[in-house]
């Protein structure tokens, strides 16, 4: 077991190899096969520089195909974070297409859709069609136009966005349906620094030909970024070692723990609320495993941290 | 692919500002299209793109 | 027979209600003489007070609904 460099420290085919890149979809291919050939791409050219390939990677929350915008896409070892995007926020501009004038009460309708939402999953989703709830956290209307809306939406992960101007639509009176869309966010990540697909295939080949890591250092952020809304605890080396064999967190190996809310420190139930999803870093503030908080972090013994996901 | 969705290309916006008009509504510049350019990995133009990148960037 | 809610708009061909009551996808639907209205397709919006949308019966005339009640069984 080797644990990483520091995030700002690492090589190269270690940044590769436990990365991430905030791309900007473009539109056509599906969210797989953008991800695929990106996997592709960095493969050649590890291979060309005579390192093991990445072998994986893996975008968070598929966008359908004519979509574009905010798709981290995790390389190697970062796809075993995927499982934090699930709980993140989505943001998203989408054009509401309505089939009449736009009511001149359109922002009423619209604030009525602020909070929890019923939402039936449309015919072709993969998952239960069984009525669900979703949150809407804010709907605005940027511009209104004769028949169109342009609206930024953040809401809670797994809200469909075309479901959601269908259903405006029908309580707006006029009907309507989704125009363009583009995702502008999936927490931590926004569109404030997305990169485009050619520009990352050129900064591999920078790499290579050049000898310049500058563009490729700009665009790949190490894995850690992935975790940054999460609590962090930090452990020590030896701890660190352990978590790699497969053993959870113990109360003597925790230095630190930043980012959970006192009185909520370690397991006073067994309710989701009470073990919340945190990130393990090692001194240097590299990642070692994401994990559940199931004990008090100042106890002299006992597990502090259950693993969910072990990354050296 | 030409999407509805206009953006401002100006960088000095805290987050990007997006339109369905061809100008900026938060400092008048003029807006781009917000869908970025179309990838493939066959990438024909691949060699003679980053030609002109090196160019700029020398 | 309780009342489920009221009609308040007619889009894409469906009466589009306002709940006042728990409501089911599925259930069929009367008006105040109880004459059938048609059939609850989806329910939508808010959850304190959802939207319903009904595939109007062909023996209903849907703009005359607007502002009616509606009643479940
Ligand atoms: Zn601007």
């Amino acid at each position: 077991m080797t644990l990483r460099d520091p995030p700002d420290d690492r090589s190269i085919a270690s940044l590769l190899s436990f990365g991430v890149v905030n791309l900007d979809k473009p539109s056509g291919p599906s969210s797989h096969q953008v991800s695929a050939w990106i996997r592709d791409a960095v493969d050649d050219r590890l291979a060309e520089a005579g390192h093991d390939p990445i072998g994986r990677a893996a975008h968070a929350g598929t966008l359908d195909p004519k979509v574009t915008g905010c798709l981290p896409v995790m390389l190697g070892d970062a796809t075993r974070l995927a499982q934090v995007f699930l709980e993140g926020a989505k943001e998203y501009i989408a054009v509401l297409e309505c089939h009449g004038p736009v009511p001149t009460d359109v922002e009423s309708t619209l604030a009525e859709f602020e909070g929890p939402i019923y939402q039936k999953p449309p015919r072709k989703s993969a998952v239960s069609r069984r009525l669900r709830v979703r949150e809407i956290y804010d709907i605005d209307a940027l511009e209104i136009e004769d028949r169109r809306v342009l609206l930024r939406i953040r809401c809670e992960s797994g809200t469909y966005v075309r479901k959601l101007c269908h259903d405006l639509g029908l309580a707006l009176g006029t009907g309507a349906h989704m125009g363009d869309l583009r995702r502008t966010a999936t927490d931590p990540f926004d569109d404030r620094d997305l990169v485009n697909a050619t520009d990352l295939i050129d900064a591999l080949a920078f790499w290579i030909e050049d000898d310049d890591t500058d563009p490729l250092r700009s665009m790949v952020d190490p894995a850690e970024r992935i975790l940054s809304d999460l609590p962090a605890v930090t452990i020590a080396e030896n701890a660190a070692a352990e978590v790699a064999n497969g053993a959870p967190v113990y109360a003597p190996g925790v230095l630190d723990v930043d980012g959970v809310d006192s009185g909520r420190d370690g397991a006073d139930g067994d309710g989701p609320a009470d073990t919340p999803l945190v990130a393990c870093y090692t001194p240097n503030g590299s990642a070692v495993c994401l994990g559940k908080l199931v004990g008090d972090p100042d106890a002299d013994s006992g597990t502090v941290v259950d693993l969910e996901r072990v990354l050296v | 692919m030409k999407s509805d969705i206009r953006i401002c290309p100006r960088s000095t916006h805290d987050r990007p500002v997006y339109s369905l008009t061809e100008t900026c509504p938060e400092c008048g510049a003029e807006t781009v299209n917000s869908a970025p350019a179309p990838f493939s990995p066959d990438d024909p133009s691949g060699e003679y793109r980053r030609a002109l990148k090196r160019r700029h960037r020398s | 027979m309780r009342r489920a809610g009221s009609v308040v708009e007619v889009a894409q061909g469906l009466l589009v209600c306002r709940a006042t009551d728990d409501i089911d996808i599925g259930t069929p639907v009367l008006d105040d003489s109880l004459t059938s209205v048609g059939r609850v397709v989806d329910v939508f919006g808010p959850v304190a007070e959802p939207y319903f949308a009904v595939t109007p019966s062909s023996s209903v005339h849907p703009p005359t609904l607007v502002g009616e009640r509606i009643y479940v069984k």
